[in-house]
């Protein structure tokens, strides 16, 4: 398989200062440009900031919002916050697995969808929860999760 | 936003043994200028510079307090929670904790500490369940494995120490990546580490014997990956990787530990004799 | 325009504040809630019906968003100004209607109103016990708006402290104010401000806590996207007050239009000459930086916070210096939680007298809790501190909804804990609520009903902080997962007699050995739930579970004198394991139930009840 199309990063790196502080948020645009974190990139991203690649790939390893796998075109994501647990989140995530196809942390085969859950969005009033590309829904229902189709 | 001119350690890639901004401080060796503070550890009295950590002073004292995860050359973490003392009535991480003022008090083997001590080594012993310092420390503290927590027992119980040395005598190569339960030491991508020089700063530095490594014919295997040995060009015993000789640089020799001592002490010995009355007489009979 | 000095500031605020507003308005609500709820669709629709009815400019007509209105419940919300009528409930569908009867007929449309029988948003029971200090913008002036900031007293506080007051008195008002840290324990702000203040000479720094990282919670939330700039004018107070030159807010990662609204804020201050370089022609300079987190719960802690900030991975360190002595890049740092920023302004000017008038003696001012789970109101709610539990849960939430019973309130988030009914008449403090053996947190409040299974609580808890534990400490990494793994052995009916012991003496432990603050509170949603309902541990040991949550552990049964034979339960049940004919009470055919617990949520009277699973008799299936 060949690698993604990288011509845009050297613009993302110059777009800020070349300073270890700079390392979570150069990675942060790169995973929303790709969708995920390729190898060339954090080794461009080491020889940017004069850090050991074993260091960004440390920092890169332990924050939840960057991957290494390429994510999907759209992502499901189902909030676990205590208020959307109490209100069936499980349900709804049950149900989302079963529509969408694909496993609760998981990408779907053809690319299309990610699920994934998440900790608390901040619209615990509306409990339970759904984020579909970044936009909350609320109020969500196991059967009104089930019609979801993507 | 800009940097820190005076925040970061790491300078061309290679962070040349300083630590790293945040390690300092707390827990730093002590400054034999700084004034001494008194006190006592297990009612023993004892005068320390003050900033020294309990360990420190217990150890002035002869009395052992175990460790896993402090290295004397290397940045304390205080991670591995083994060297629990009491002080002021709490807990407190031996290896860091400063002794700022005279009339501290620290207890070693109170039944608080005991108890910590337990405790912390059942969750470890549960990980390195055969390596010989863990078993030692759980037999001396009455410990063993409990079945229905050995998850993982992979022999590594994650202080560190290897990614310190590394960082701090090699090109920082490896790392502690992942986080939570399943964090791991590793190379980048969780393959070996392409910026290993094969010097076994880590193996040598890992209290649990988890780091394997073998030398056989001149090659040295660590990580996965194979290491050719320079020989030392006064007796030939290869000790140094070609790799590590090259990131030390400047035209770092081969020679080997014990020809290096013999050399030193033979130049020291040279030096010596030229200052002493008659010597360079003696040296040319000779 | 760049305002030149304080003279320049005071002219602007007092022409904005002169300036006559609209004759009436329309409060889109576009807090965290409501946007869940669809409220930007509600927004263009109204939007487009101004145009279609030509309103705007001239007219004195208008529609905006606003910051979170509160009563997320109900929303998409919408406030009336003047009248201050609160509808809810808003479809795209309600826009027509909402401009031609509302805006521009002055009426009031019944069958829109938020809460029945209210009209006025202050006539609900929601809004009686509450005071809002810091949401005082929300339906007043438009989120990030400089202009509507100024117009509504925004910037007076530095104006006066540039102009009157001084760095030191500014320093004294809000050491005098008695505020404490709304992030957490409630530490004095004012002792941490002369530690800053007494801290070497050099650079020092300045830090607002936006990593509202508990579930559950959600006012860092709304008050960084509803009025971000209390939160930028405090921090330049506290820059002025303690000479740091440098600012950062780190936001979390699941708050995109909080940096976003924060962003923008801060440019507006900057073009405006009231942050960057020279402020106000002082030469006073505060560099402000919103910093995007990546995603981990642990960065809530101050020195895993600054550690993502230098760019390292989010790892607490031993803390033998406090962060005022040593903090970011090793220099003096001031780090406080967002809310307790944005009280400054306020203390700075009215004094610290007015902020002392409002809440307890030990705990002055006013505090934002996200009140949600099983209550009729959820939504945020700003009221003085001291306040007691039960005004908020049952006052403003009107308590647990019909044919259920209130069994807990969990506050604090993951660190926090489980208070039984006994707490309701606790006063909302720092102090009361640590006591009691949960804490403030940063304001989450969960109401749990008699569905809610505490033993499942802390399972949930403890599964939350197993995935966020850095891993760093070894208690941490190793004994949280052991915990959770006799917490889910108790759930799901492998329990043994003595695990309730054995998990209480390792969460002690745990407590006592952790590296950091929250590796030390992670015990708490164990221990406080074993503290106050021991009893559904030792149920649990035995294979039951009372509330009818952990699957196999009970049976439903119908209560013959409750059952109205409204077949609500059969209707719910997904395996037909309750059978009976219309008008009669319904029976549970034990053999089939898979203890979903769909009948016991969907029976109005309480009738279906959940029995101890007989000995002997094979578990019920699982799924």
């Amino acid at each position: 398989m060949a690698g993604p199309d990288l011509s845009a990063l050297p613009e993302i790196l110059e777009s800020r200062p070349a300073d270890p502080s700079e390392l979570l948020p150069l990675l942060t645009m790169i995973q929303g440009r790709w969708r995920h974190l390729p190898q060339e990139a954090l080794r461009a991203v080491a020889a940017r900031l004069s850090l050991p690649l074993a260091r960004v790939f440390a920092v890169a390893s332990f924050y939840r919002s960057l991957s290494f796998q390429p994510k999907g075109e759209r992502l499901v994501q189902v909030c676990c916050g205590t208020a959307c647990h109490l209100k069936g989140a499980r349900a709804v995530a049950a149900s989302l697995e079963k529509s969408l196809a694909v496993r609760m942390g998981a990408t779907r085969e053809d690319g299309r969808v990610t699920l994934e859950s998440v900790n608390c969005v901040g619209a615990c009033a509306l409990a339970p929860v759904v984020m579909l590309d970044g936009t909350v829904h609320g109020k969500v229902s196991g059967p009104g999760a089930a019609g979801l189709r993507l | 936003m800009p940097g820190e001119p005076d925040s970061c350690a790491a300078g061309g890639g290679v962070p040349a043994g300083a630590a790293l901004p945040g390690e300092a401080g707390a827990g730093s060796r002590p400054r034999l200028a700084e004034p001494l503070v008194e006190g006592t550890v297990d009612g023993v009295r004892v005068a320390v510079p003050r900033g020294a950590t309990i360990l420190e002073a217990a150890r002035l004292c002869a009395i052992e307090i175990p460790t896993l995860c402090h290295h004397e050359g290397l940045p304390p973490e205080g991670s591995c929670r083994l060297c629990l003392s009491e002080t002021r009535g709490s807990l407190a991480v031996s290896c860091m904790y400063p002794l700022r003022e005279s009339g501290f008090a620290a207890l070693t083997r109170s039944p608080a500490v005991l108890e910590a001590r337990r405790y912390v080594l059942s969750l470890l012993v549960c990980r390195a369940p055969r390596a010989p310092r863990i078993r030692k420390l759980a037999d001396e503290y009455g410990v063993s494995p409990d079945p229905r927590f050995m998850r993982d027992p992979d022999g590594c119980i994650r202080c560190g120490r290897c990614v310190r040395a590394c960082r701090a005598s090699g090109p920082e190569a490896i790392a502690l990546c992942g986080r939570g339960f399943a964090r791991l030491v590793t190379g980048p991508f969780g393959r070996p580490p392409e910026a290993c020089v094969g010097c076994l700063a880590c193996a040598l530095a890992c209290p649990t014997g988890k780091i394997a490594f073998s030398e056989r014919d001149g090659v040295r295997r660590i990580w996965e990956r194979e290491f050719e040995l320079a020989p030392c060009p006064e007796c030939g015993k290869r000790a140094f990787t070609r790799e590590q000789l090259a990131f030390l640089g400047g035209g770092a020799s081969a020679l080997c530990h014990s020809c290096r001592r013999r050399l030193m002490a033979r130049e020291l010995g040279k030096a010596a004799a030229l200052e002493a009355p008659g010597g360079p007489a003696l040296l040319r009979a000779l | 325009m760049r305002l030149g000095s304080t003279d320049d500031l005071r002219a602007l605020r007092r022409e904005l504040a002169a300036r006559p507003g609209p004759k009436r308005r329309l409060w889109v609500c576009g807090g965290p809630g409501c946007l869940a709820s669809g409220a930007q669709e509600v927004f263009r629709a109204v939007e487009e019906a101004c145009r279609a009815q030509g309103l705007g400019g001239a007219s004195g007509l208008r529609a905006d968003l606003s910051g979170c209105l509160g009563l997320c419940e109900r929303g998409p919300l919408a406030e009336v100004e003047p009248e201050g009528w609160l509808y809810g409930g808003l479809r795209p569908e309600d826009a027509g209607e909402l401009v031609s009867e509302t805006l521009i007929g002055g009426r009031f449309v019944e069958r829109l109103a938020a809460d029945p029988g209210c009209r006025e948003k202050d006539s609900s029971p929601f809004y009686l016990p509450q005071k809002r200090h810091v949401m005082a913008r929300f339906g007043r002036a438009r989120p990030g708006s400089l202009e509507d900031y100024l117009a509504t007293g925004g910037y007076g506080a530095l104006e006066l402290a540039l102009s009157e007051l001084g760095p030191e008195e500014t320093f004294r008002r809000v050491e005098r104010s008695g505020l404490r840290g709304r992030g957490g324990g409630g530490f004095p702000a004012g002792r941490k401000w002369r530690a800053l203040k007494e801290s070497g000479g050099g650079t020092r720094y300045l830090i607002a806590n936006g990593d509202e990282g508990d579930p559950g919670a959600f006012m860092n939330r709304a008050l960084m996207e509803g009025d971000p700039l209390s939160v930028i004018e405090g921090m330049t107070l506290g820059a002025y007050a303690l000479g740091a030159g440098r600012g950062f807010i780190y936001v979390r990662h699941e708050y995109p239009l909080s940096v976003e609204r924060l962003r923008a804020a801060a440019a507006a201050a900057e073009g405006a000459g009231l942050l960057g370089a020279d402020i106000l022609g002082r030469g006073f300079d505060f560099r402000l930086a919103i910093v995007e987190g990546g995603g981990a719960f642990v960065c809530g802690e101050s020195t895993a916070l600054t550690a993502s900030i230098e760019g390292r991975e989010g790892q607490p360190r031993v803390k033998y210096v406090r962060t005022t002595e040593a903090g970011l890049w090793e220099r003096p740092t001031l780090l406080q939680n967002v809310e307790s920023w944005a009280n400054v302004p306020q203390i700075v000017a009215n004094g610290p007298e007015w902020f002392r008038r409002t809440g307890s003696e030990a705990n002055p001012g006013t505090k934002v809790f996200s009140l949600v789970g099983k209550v009729r109101r959820t939504g945020l709610v700003e009221v003085p501190l001291g306040t007691t539990v039960g005004a908020l849960v049952n006052g403003a939430g009107g308590g647990v909804p019909r044919g259920r019973s209130f069994k807990a309130v969990q506050s604090g988030g993951p660190s926090g804990g489980c208070l039984p009914e006994s707490a309701l008449d606790l006063p909302l403090d720092f102090d009361a609520l640590a006591e009691a053996g949960a804490m403030m947190g940063s304001g989450g409040l969960i109401v749990m009903d008699d569905l809610s299974c505490l033993v499942d609580t802390a399972r949930y808890f403890t599964g939350f902080l197993c995935e966020e534990s850095c891993g760093k400490c070894a208690p941490c990494r190793e004994g949280l997962p052991a915990l959770r793994d006799v917490l889910t052995d108790l759930t799901e009916g492998r329990g043994r007699p003595g695990d309730s012991a054995f998990l209480e003496s390792q969460a002690r432990l745990l407590a006592a050995t952790a590296l950091c603050g929250l590796g030390k509170s992670a015990a708490n949603p164990v221990l406080s739930t074993l503290r106050h309902f021991r009893e559904e541990y030792m149920e649990h040991e035995e294979g039951y579970c009372r509330a009818g949550r952990c699957r196999g552990m009970y049976l439903p049964e119908v209560d013959g004198d409750l059952c109205r034979a409204c077949g609500a339960c059969q209707k719910a049940c997904p395996a037909s394991a309750i059978e009976g004919e219309r008008k009669e009470k319904r029976r549970v055919l034990p053999e089939r139930c898979e203890t979903c617990g769909a009948c016991l949520a969907a029976c109005p009277f309480e009738a279906v009840k959940a029995r101890r699973p007989k000995k002997g008799a094979p578990d019920a299936r699982r799924a």
